[in-house]
């Protein structure tokens, strides 16, 4: 079992993020402790990717500042977007893809060595695809492909991890290796970030829910955050109260950077 | 039989034209792997003939033409990217004007000359059989840094060419990457000048790495067949230019892409034929 360092915490102060003219992200103010596991919610087009790739240093602040518990060796950060812009028919195999996540610990002239193959190997065989460890990626179906992409995050290491809906449009078994992988990040104290539709889910095996629309509309246990008002405040037209049910709708969703 | 083989080769010249050549054909291949997965064949393209007016400066002003050439490849990449950066106009617009801009101003300066019509035809199509011991050195020097530049930057043009969101989240910066690479094309295309020339070193670029993608399916081994498929080219072809008195640098990339069509149709799993076949098996299993 690889050994992973407890997870890191983070701060945003008042980060601004545009895109296109429009604003993304409003003034977003958070503080995550280290371990946390939030599941980030909200509509289509509501920030959610961007908030990640905020965090992640790929995209840059209008203004506000983000501060991430320590730099460079200590701060090891994943992140699976939604819909990797991949071509996936780049001559590598799931065992090639995963061991790319080993690259940010080597410096420029190093090669992998073979700890770094065996935590690729190890990773692969905790999303159940240590056989198909040599098959090339264009050869792999859709949800293989997803646990490539998670094996390769889990191969970094890493402290803090973003996960951009991970549970939209996958099948059962994919959902379920992930809620798995999900538990066993929380036992060793990785700091996790989840974005979703699912508030059931949100409620149900998160310890904090971030409610987003551009800006936070709430942040807490899920109980206080998921209330019919704030909900509603959040999804607007995209949400629909039944009874006792709450139905969010998933349709239109508008351009993310 | 071996008399044929080994006839061309006592001659010194035709001696270090197979070296040359055999050395363009693997630099070409190994770097092309790149261009290909990368789609970068309109850029290579594009530096190649975007090196005239290097040349001709060069000529003119006596000093090393590979140097001129070399100067030349560097100014017109680092044009396109300013080109294209404000996003007005978009890279492949970028590259076909710069490319003509360039290619016109260097046929104008070597226009000048008086032998310019036998001058052109050797830089447009490749002179192997002048290759001194000089070009030579130079040739497998640069060979060297190359190779030895993509062997030891492997995991970042593989990560900067697959991902570059995580090359950026792994501290790998995929501009710069992008810049060495763009460096290593323009050394490739300095070094193929002699043996294909500039009209058609695209092809020793693009085809034989395209060949290799057809028969494998990871990037060490696309590297090899292709590097294999480079090598074979250059000699088919520089017998093909001895015993047939044809035009070594064309006969080279006929050879090449004699290679690719033979891939194209054969290829396992990814050939004509083989998808043929499969398509026939399926039709007669849903009829039969």
């Amino acid at each position: 079992m690889t050994r992973v360092a407890s997870g890191i915490g983070f701060q945003l102060r008042d980060v601004v993020v545009n895109y296109d003219g429009h604003v993304a992200l409003d003034r977003v103010t958070l503080k995550v402790e280290a371990g946390g596991q939030v599941a980030v919610v909200g509509p289509n087009g509501a920030g959610k990717s961007t908030l990640f790739k905020a965090i992640a240093g790929l995209l840059p602040l209008r203004s506000g500042r983000i501060d991430l518990e320590g730099g460079p060796p200590q701060l090891r950060l994943a992140y699976v977007p939604q819909r990797e812009e991949i071509d996936w028919r780049f001559p590598v195999s799931a065992f090639d893809v995963v061991l790319m996540g080993r690259y940010g610990r080597l410096g420029w002239l190093r090669h992998p060595q073979a700890a770094d193959k065996q935590a690729a190997l190890a990773s692969l065989e905790r999303l159940s695809m240590g056989p198909l460890a040599d098959r090339p990626l264009a050869e792999l179906s859709g949800g293989q492909q997803q646990r490539v992409f998670l094996a390769r995050a889990l191969a970094q290491e890493p402290n803090l991890l973003l996960l951009d809906e991970p549970f939209t449009g996958v099948d059962v078994s994919v959902r379920t290796s992930t809620l798995e992988v999900l538990d066993a990040l929380r036992a060793e104290g990785v700091t996790v970030l989840v974005s979703t539709h699912d508030l059931n889910l949100a409620s149900e095996r998160f310890q904090q829910v971030l409610l987003l629309n551009h800006r936070v509309i709430g942040f807490g246990v899920p109980g206080e955050v998921l209330t019919a008002e704030r909900v509603a405040e959040a999804f607007g037209v995209h949400a629909l109260f039944v009874g006792g049910a709450i139905v969010i709708d998933q349709c239109c969703p508008p351009t993310e950077p | 039989m071996i008399h044929w083989l080994t006839d061309p080769f006592t001659l010194a010249f035709m001696q270090r034209a197979l070296v040359a050549a055999l050395l363009v054909g693997v630099v070409c291949s190994v770097l092309g792997c790149y261009v290909v997965l990368r789609s970068m064949a309109f850029l290579g393209d594009a530096l190649a003939h975007a090196i005239l007016p290097g040349v001709a400066i060069a000529y003119i002003f006596g000093f090393s033409l590979l140097l001129g050439a070399l100067i030349a490849a560097l100014v017109v990449a680092f044009g396109i990217g300013l080109v294209s950066r404000g996003g007005n106009i978009r890279e492949d617009t970028a590259i076909g004007i710069l490319f003509a801009a360039a290619l016109s101003l260097g046929i104008v300066m070597i226009s000048t000359i008086q032998t310019y019509a036998t001058d052109l035809t050797h830089i447009l199509f490749g002179d192997v059989l002048g290759v001194g011991p000089h070009d030579l050195e130079l040739t497998a020097g640069l060979a060297v840094v190359v190779l030895a530049t993509v062997l030891l930057l492997y995991k970042e043009f593989l990560v900067v060419s697959f991902d570059p969101l995580l090359a950026r989240i792994s501290g790998v910066s995929p501009g710069l990457v992008r810049a060495v690479m763009l460096v290593l094309l323009a050394l490739t295309i300095v070094i193929s000048l002699q043996t294909v020339g500039v009209g058609l070193v695209a092809a020793m670029l693009v085809t034989p790495a395209a060949t290799a993608s057809l028969l494998t399916k990871r990037l060490p081994a696309m590297m090899a067949v292709s590097a294999v498929v480079g090598a074979l080219s250059s000699l088919i072809g520089l017998f093909a230019s001895y015993y047939l008195n044809v035009a070594s640098g064309a006969a080279i990339v006929l050879a090449a892409t004699a290679f690719f069509v033979l891939a194209f149709i054969l290829a396992p799993r990814r050939g004509l034929l083989w998808r043929g076949a499969r398509g026939l098996l399926a039709s007669s299993a849903q009829h039969g």
